[in-house]
């Protein structure tokens, strides 16, 4: 990571403010600089004209301008449109608009740069395997493949190794940033007979005993999908049956009903299930014991370690449900002017170039996986689901197919099914039989009961 | 509108155009320069450039709530040596670019692997060299129009499916406008310049009524500004726009339809859906192994997957959202007929898959930016049924209750079952491996003999792909292909599109399941 980069931006801002056509009242600028590689295994074969090391390098930055006359641009500009931005002024001032709701320029209080150092971000390791030392990536490859090898016909691999250096600069007239951070990311994703995938992924190199997991967690169900079972005995028709969910599954359930409904644009807009009023007088929308909230993950070189989201507000922990209740919408800046509420940690990919921020449901009791199944009599175990993000989040309503559940029959995996699951989420996740699982100390599961076919 | 030669005697137009370009000084070092690397080390590159611009719009409730506009620009080289191990490097920085420290990486990155048991592939050197030149000569390109006038007309769109109900609805109505132009140079001397703009048009509409809530959604695309500008294109947005709007306060109280078998019939957006992810994903050839369309070590070719009334086609159609004319490799991209009357023909495959696939190269190969690997991909993708029931109405003139008609007056009221109208892409996702799709839609209509459809709740349509299309029987109205999407294929968003005949009936399966 050089501190050319950081050069240039502030040689940029300098060259800016000093333009005679940059009548800016106040901006942000908020840029990224980017070095990943990436290569991968495909059906068996290693790298190939699809998977073969890629090394990529950028620099992106986002602008928000207020102009003196009041009118705000939005304007994402390249390296090129950095280095000759006098070509490009006239763009951003055609494209600039009266918005009453445009947000001033945060400038946070409870943070300060020096504060970054708590977050454990960036990884040294990360920056070597993109620098060259990247033979761990084909280790781990090898890894995958080797152990996998005995339970499937085809594996496909993929790796990858990020590293970043974020800086916002908050005008007026700045040219050096009021934060610098660094950070990293890498990952490794498996797939094997193109029906059963994990992955792991982390702001730290991720190491074999992290490779292990994903692996022996693969060993243990796997075998499973090509052992059919037949559920005519237990689903003659549809019918209301337990299911877990497993963590992934989970996740993309809260996903599109939970945060979906959560973020403040719909919610402000009228287009979600949750009206701005009800937040304001926190009307109760889900079961007493549950809070929905975010909170930075302090375990190091975890994805919510995040310190700051791109508009430079501080992403302290907020509950956005207490004990049932509705507390906060998910505010950027513009959408917290608009529901006069404060701004809240605002979970994007544009925060810390990642899409794998989650909200966490915090509940008074989590039951152990293994002692439900071995109480279950029938069920179903969900690995995976098509057509989530098809479905109607307002609403609640979900009709689902299940192309992997395992049958559970006597507290005895039966074999595998295919199924479709339907109900509507709120319904299912407020009723008493609904319970928070720990999935072998992954992550959060759910049981819960709905229609099955 | 295209200047093509097959030879590599149109190096001198490939330098003559270089000459007309700010950025000449490194295009023309990067295409001499893959010529020499070429000649002298047998590295062979494929050097893509682009240059992209973007202006999102997005209206909320009548007001203007934001404008974005975006700059793009790079360069990704591809390499590969003699021996057929490759790397790839992209850089933003262009047109500021080391292009022989670039080489040298690559080289180095290349050697170092080449350290491990890869796949190789040779197939590159096989490739023919093409010049190609492609201006598009568009009725209603951007910068024959302000930015305040497209605004206003944008709005003038979001308010008119507000005022359907405006203490009901809320609505959200965006307008992206992508001007996307490569470069693609090879080291066996093709050139290839072409520009893929669009314009999309989109509204979310959510209606709120008696503590319910329901979301659907109207878009409609093409590669100028004719979704705003022509008459009738945008006249076609603003009736699918007021169909939702008014169907949509409608389905806060509509029932849910019982999960079961039943005879549907698709619009053209969902048989888009079924061609793309059911049918064509399978079909590009770097997913041809463990999918529906790989048996015994090949692809099935010459097998019957539907009745000799079915077609599949993939090909770029000019002014269309997903136009691409040449693919990301360079060369020109023709019409592939993947289905030819029930028959597997061909498959979607690039020089690198075509081999091993045991099929002609289609040059179908796409990228989203300049630092994405090309992948095989579809453009516009049609399943056309060659014998469907006239119509002389347009589609949006053909309302449920007039599907309901042309059913009930052509014997395809199903006996034994009810029969369901399927209205409205919602998404789909497909497992390959099986076959298996899954597509929703925004509402779903029971037909019946009195032609007054009952609408009900949308529910997921799942099933097989190959069993959905042996299943066609018949369809309604010619091929409406202008059904829009962004594909999503290993990470890469890339503008997709198809259609079908207005409407496709398929009739009652094991295999075929909504709810």
């Amino acid at each position: 990571m050089k501190d050319k980069v950081l050069t240039i931006l502030s040689d940029f801002l300098n060259r800016l403010n000093a333009h005679k056509d940059f009548t800016a009242e106040d901006f942000r600028l908020t840029a990224d600089y980017n070095e990943s590689l990436t290569l991968g295994q495909k059906e068996n074969e290693l790298l190939g004209p699809y998977n073969m090391p890629s090394i990529s390098k950028s620099l992106t930055a986002s602008l928000y301008i207020r102009w003196l006359d009041k009118k705000v641009s939005n304007v994402n500009l390249n390296y090129d449109a950095i280095m000759n931005f006098s070509d490009e002024i006239g763009g951003w001032r055609e494209k600039a608009f009266h918005d009453e709701w445009a947000p001033a320029i945060w400038h946070e209080e409870a943070f300060d740069n020096n504060d970054a150092l708590k977050y454990k971000m960036y990884d040294e390791e990360i920056a070597g395997i993109i620098d060259g030392k990247a033979e761990f990536l084909f280790e781990a490859i090898k890894h995958i493949d080797t152990k996998l090898r005995p339970i499937s016909k085809l594996i496909t691999v993929n790796a990858f190794a990020t590293i970043n250096r974020r800086f916002i600069f908050l005008g007026p007239k700045a040219a050096t940033p009021v934060y610098d951070f660094q950070f990293s990311l890498a990952g490794i994703a498996f797939e094997i007979d193109n029906q059963y995938s994990d992955s792991f992924i982390k702001r730290r190199m991720f190491t074999l005993k992290d490779i292990s997991a994903i692996i022996e967690k693969a060993l243990k169900f796997y075998p499973s999908f090509n052992s059919s079972a037949d559920k005519i005995d237990m689903l003659p028709k549809p019918a209301v049956k337990n299911i877990i969910l497993t963590p992934s599954v989970s996740d993309s359930f809260i996903s599109k009903y939970i945060l979906s409904n959560l973020h403040g644009r719909p919610v402000v807009e009228k287009q979600s299930r949750f009206a701005l009023d009800e937040f304001n007088s926190q009307e109760k929308h889900f079961r007493d014991d549950i809070s929905i909230k975010f909170e930075p993950d302090f375990d190091e070189y975890e994805v919510n370690n995040i310190p700051l989201t791109y508009e430079g507000v501080y992403c302290a922990p907020v509950y956005f449900v207490k004990n049932g209740k509705l507390q906060t919408p998910i505010l950027d800046l513009k959408y917290a002017k608009k529901a006069e509420m404060p701004p809240t940690p605002y979970l994007s990919a544009e925060s810390f170039l990642c899409s794998e921020y989650k909200i966490k449901i915090e509940t008074g009791e989590y039951e152990c996986v293994d002692n439900i199944l071995n109480d279950m009599q029938e069920g179903f175990i969900i690995f995976d689901i098509l057509g989530m993000h098809t479905q109607d989040h307002t609403s609640g309503d979900f009709s689902i197919s299940v192309p992997h559940a395992l049958m559970i029959s006597g507290a005895k995996i039966a074999g595998m099914v295919k199924l479709s699951i339907s109900g509507n989420f709120f319904e299912i996740l407020n009723h008493h039989n609904t319970k928070f699982l720990n999935w072998y100390g992954e992550g959060d599961s759910l049981l819960l009961k709905c229609t099955c076919s | 509108m295209a200047h093509t030669k097959k030879t590599r005697t149109g190096f001198d137009d490939a330098f003559k155009f270089i000459e007309t370009r700010d950025d000449h000084e490194i295009l023309k070092a990067m295409y001499e320069g893959a010529l020499k690397i070429y000649e002298t080390e047998k590295i062979y590159l494929i050097n893509r450039i682009q240059k992209k611009r973007a202006v999102s719009i997005t209206i909320i409730n009548g007001e203007l709530s934001d404008i974005t506009s975006s700059a793009r620009r790079g360069a990704g080289i591809h390499a590969f040596d003699a021996q057929g191990a490759s790397a790839f490097i992209s850089s933003n920085t262009y047109p500021e670019i080391n292009f022989n420290a670039v080489c040298d990486a690559l080289k180095n990155l290349i050697k170092a692997s080449s350290a491990f048991d890869i796949k190789r592939n040779t197939d590159i050197f096989s490739l023919e060299p093409q010049l190609n030149i492609i201006n598009g000569d568009y009725r209603h390109p951007f910068e024959n129009y302000e930015l305040n006038d497209i605004i206003e007309r944008v709005k003038a769109a979001n308010k008119k499916s507000c005022e359907i109900d405006k203490t009901r609805l809320s609505v959200t109505t965006n307008c992206s406008i992508v001007i996307d132009e490569f470069i693609i140079m090879r080291s066996d001397g093709t050139f290839s310049s072409f520009g893929i703009p669009r314009t999309a048009l989109s509204s979310s509409i959510t209606a709120k009524d008696g503590g319910k809530t329901a979301s659907v959604g109207a878009r409609l695309g093409s590669s100028d500004l004719s979704v705003i500008y022509d008459e009738t294109t945008h006249g076609e947005f603003l009736s699918q726009s007021e169909f939702y709007g008014r169907e949509a306060v409608k389905l806060c109280s509509a029932p849910s339809i019982e999960s079961g078998k039943y005879r549907v019939v698709i619009d053209y957006a969902l048989a888009k859906g079924l061609a793309h992810e059911a049918f064509g994903h399978a079909a590009e050839a770097d997913l041809h192994k463990g999918s529906i369309l790989w048996k015994n070590e090949k692809f099935i070719k010459g097998e019957k997957v539907a009745s000799e009334n079915i077609d599949i086609t993939d090909g770029p159609i000019f002014n269309d959202y997903a136009w691409q004319p040449a693919g990301a490799n360079g060369n020109l991209r023709a019409q592939t007929a993947i289905v030819k009357k029930g028959v597997v023909e061909k498959s979607l495959c690039d020089i690198f898959s075509a081999r091993e696939a045991g099929v002609a190269n289609e040059n179908s190969e796409r990228i989203e930016g300049f630092d994405c690997p090309a992948i095989p991909r579809m453009t516009n993708i049609r399943l056309q049924h060659s014998n469907p029931i006239k119509t002389d109405k347009k589609f949006y003139e053909l309302s449920p209750s007039g599907v309901n008609k042309i059913l009930s007056d052509n014997g395809l009221i199903a006996e034994e079952c009810d029969t369901l109208l399927l209205l409205g892409y919602k998404g789909g996702q497909v497992s390959p491996a099986a076959g298996d799709f899954v597509f929703n839609c925004s509402m779903i209509y029971k037909m019946n003999y009195k032609n007054e459809p009952r609408l009900y709740k949308p529910a997921i349509f799942a099933g097989k792909t190959l069993s959905a299309l042996k299943a066609i029987i018949s369809a309604i109205g010619p091929v409406k292909s202008d059904a829009l999407g962004m594909c999503g294929k290993n990470g890469q968003g890339v503008p997709s599109s198809g259609g079908s005949n207005y409407y496709l009936v398929i009739d009652k399966d094991d295999d075929i399941t909504i709810g």
